[in-house]
């Protein structure tokens, strides 16, 4: 376990003075900061509509809020696990990571740890600027940390399996090109995925729309398939990874 | 050699219809500085790649410490530093991070990180980023990585590559105190001879992916021994009298070569005269090891 630990620190150490760092913060402040002008600019006219009448400020702001971060979260995602195994074919060290004494599959795995962890402190950095974004507008009901949480909590499941996709694609594609645009053109494409539940379901890219805790849709199954997809994956990837040769 | 740190017993690596490595038996002894030598494209790197578990073979075995690589590897890797063609680096780090990353696989005290840049000496500059780094900078700081902890083995694969001759000799020195700095034994790949020649005390030449020379330095130029070239009328009569005395002989170019070993010249001479022979020019040569590297390789050399 330490020496698990210990290598997760070395991987961090690894995207000291990266861009990863910084987008893991500017990301959740940049579409936290859209929201506010738009909720800024617009509360009004949304809590006016008839298909926001049910719905509290919080719910309002969520929904909003998510236009932008479905597409936000995933693509920083991509560019992580892109990154962060680019770093080892550009400064080709897979072969000085590889001859020292610590089995494939923990290096994989620390890899694939280090981009959700990544994810993770991004989505409660965006859960922490939405609550400051519905403090600054005022919002007259109290926060409602229920939505809140649950809303988190669904992104977590959500990314995992983006995270086990991308990761598998970026260990094993040498061309970093190759993987970020498989990245983009599925997260460009996730929201017509997402018209059908069944390639929703199928396809990890639109699993981050189905985030949004809405009591009138059927987040739990297609969640469900995102984490069963992030394991499938993420084990597809070890299997893989151990079984590279380093030329 | 009964105490090898490496063996290897039958060492093949094949890719699709190329075979890299064939039927390799290598045996570095311990304490010695192997000098693994062919030219490029022999398959030193693929057998270096190989024998730290980078790579599968298709067949044979790696024994390293007496263990077997394919059943031991984790165990074997903690004594093994190695540095493979160019080193590897994260460039925005500086030289000290690069080697916490290495310290903090090998769960090592901090102070083995000064110890080894103290080695390369590159403690002025560990806290400079490796981007700024020259190349022969690059290969210290890659051999920094190699020497940290207690390496019983070190691998090192084309160390000088791309160096001028000021970083080669440098490397070189370096290397060549390693053995007395840190106590392990050294394998290292070149396909320099002259290189090779000068710091190690073992050589395995390989060629074509096949071992064709294995032994000390010291057996490598006993293949030196010398090699009597005649110029003698007539030509052919004299090649066959000298071949019905049980001598070994070439015919080259206009002049007869015996390779036998331990023939006296003048024994020689005095054979042909008292036969009739003409002998107009004998002379004994020595093979250079650049020769003999180039008959056991095929001719190709730098």
């Amino acid at each position: 376990m330490k020496e698990f630990y210990l290598l997760l620190r070395g991987e961090l150490l690894k995207v000291k003075r990266t861009f990863i760092f910084p987008l893991v913060f500017l990301t959740p402040l940049l579409a936290g900061g859209l929201s506010l002008i738009n909720l800024y600019l617009r509360y009004d006219y949304l809590k006016g509509l008839e298909a926001n009448a049910d719905l509290n400020s919080w719910q309002i702001l969520l929904i909003q809020h998510h236009f932008l971060w479905f597409l936000f979260l995933p693509l920083v995602v991509t560019v992580f696990a892109s990154t962060i195994f680019y770093l080892e074919y550009k400064s080709n060290s897979w072969k000085n990571t590889l001859s020292l004494p610590v089995a494939k599959s923990k290096v994989y795995l620390a890899k694939w740890l280090l981009v959700y962890m990544l994810s993770l402190a991004m989505i409660g950095i965006n859960g922490t600027v939405i609550v400051l974004v519905g403090k600054f507008l005022s919002f007259p009901e109290t926060t409602d940390w229920p939505l809140i949480f649950q809303y988190t909590l669904n992104q977590l499941m959500a990314i995992s399996s983006l995270i086990s996709f991308q990761c598998f694609f970026s260990a094993l594609i040498k061309n970093t090109g190759i993987s970020l645009t498989i990245g983009f053109v599925g997260v460009a494409s996730s929201l017509f995925f997402a018209q059908s539940k069944r390639l929703a379901e199928l396809i990890p890219y639109a699993h981050m729309l189905y985030a949004l805790p809405d009591p009138t849709i059927d987040n739990g199954t297609v969640l469900s398939y995102g984490l069963l997809f992030a394991l499938f994956f993420l084990l597809s990837g070890i299997i893989c990874f151990t079984k590279k040769e380093i030329a | 050699m009964s105490d090898l740190i490496i063996e290897t017993t039958g060492l093949t690596k094949r890719f699709k219809n190329l075979t890299a490595v064939d039927s390799l038996n290598l045996q570095v002894p311990k304490g010695a500085l192997y000098g693994f030598l062919g030219p490029n494209g022999a398959g030193k790197s693929t057998t270096i790649r190989l024998l730290l578990g980078l790579m599968k073979p298709t067949k044979g075995k790696v024994f390293i410490f007496k263990k077997e690589l394919g059943e031991e590897r984790l165990d074997i890797l903690r004594k093994v530093g190695s540095l493979v063609e160019s080193p590897s680096y994260y460039e925005q780090l500086t030289a000290y991070e690069n080697l916490e990353i290495t310290r903090k696989i090998l769960q090592l005290d901090k102070k083995e990180i000064d110890k080894a840049l103290e080695i390369v000496k590159l403690e002025k500059w560990k806290n400079t980023r490796v981007k700024n780094f020259s190349l022969g900078m690059k290969q210290r700081l890659g051999l920094a990585q190699a020497l940290m902890g207690d390496r019983e083995l070190l691998i090192l694969d084309e160390p000088t590559n791309g160096l001028d001759p000021a970083g080669v000799k440098e490397i070189r020195n370096l290397i060549k105190s390693l053995p007395r700095l840190t106590g392990a034994t050294v394998l290292l790949s070149s396909h320099i001879l002259s290189e090779i020649e000068l710091i190690a005390d073992y050589v395995g030449i390989i060629n074509k992916g096949k071992l064709v020379f294995q032994g000390s330095l010291e057996e490598l130029k006993e293949k030196s021994t010398r090699e009597i070239c005649i110029e003698v009328h007539p030509l052919s009569e004299a090649e066959a009298f000298l071949k019905r005395q049980g001598y070994q002989v070439e015919n080259k170019n206009g002049m007869l070569y015996l390779s036998k070993r331990k023939t006296a010249a003048a024994e020689v001479n005095k054979t042909l005269v008292l036969e009739g022979f003409q002998v107009s020019h004998l002379a004994e040569n020595e093979k250079t090891l650049e020769e003999i590297f180039l008959e056991l390789t095929g001719g190709t050399l730098q």
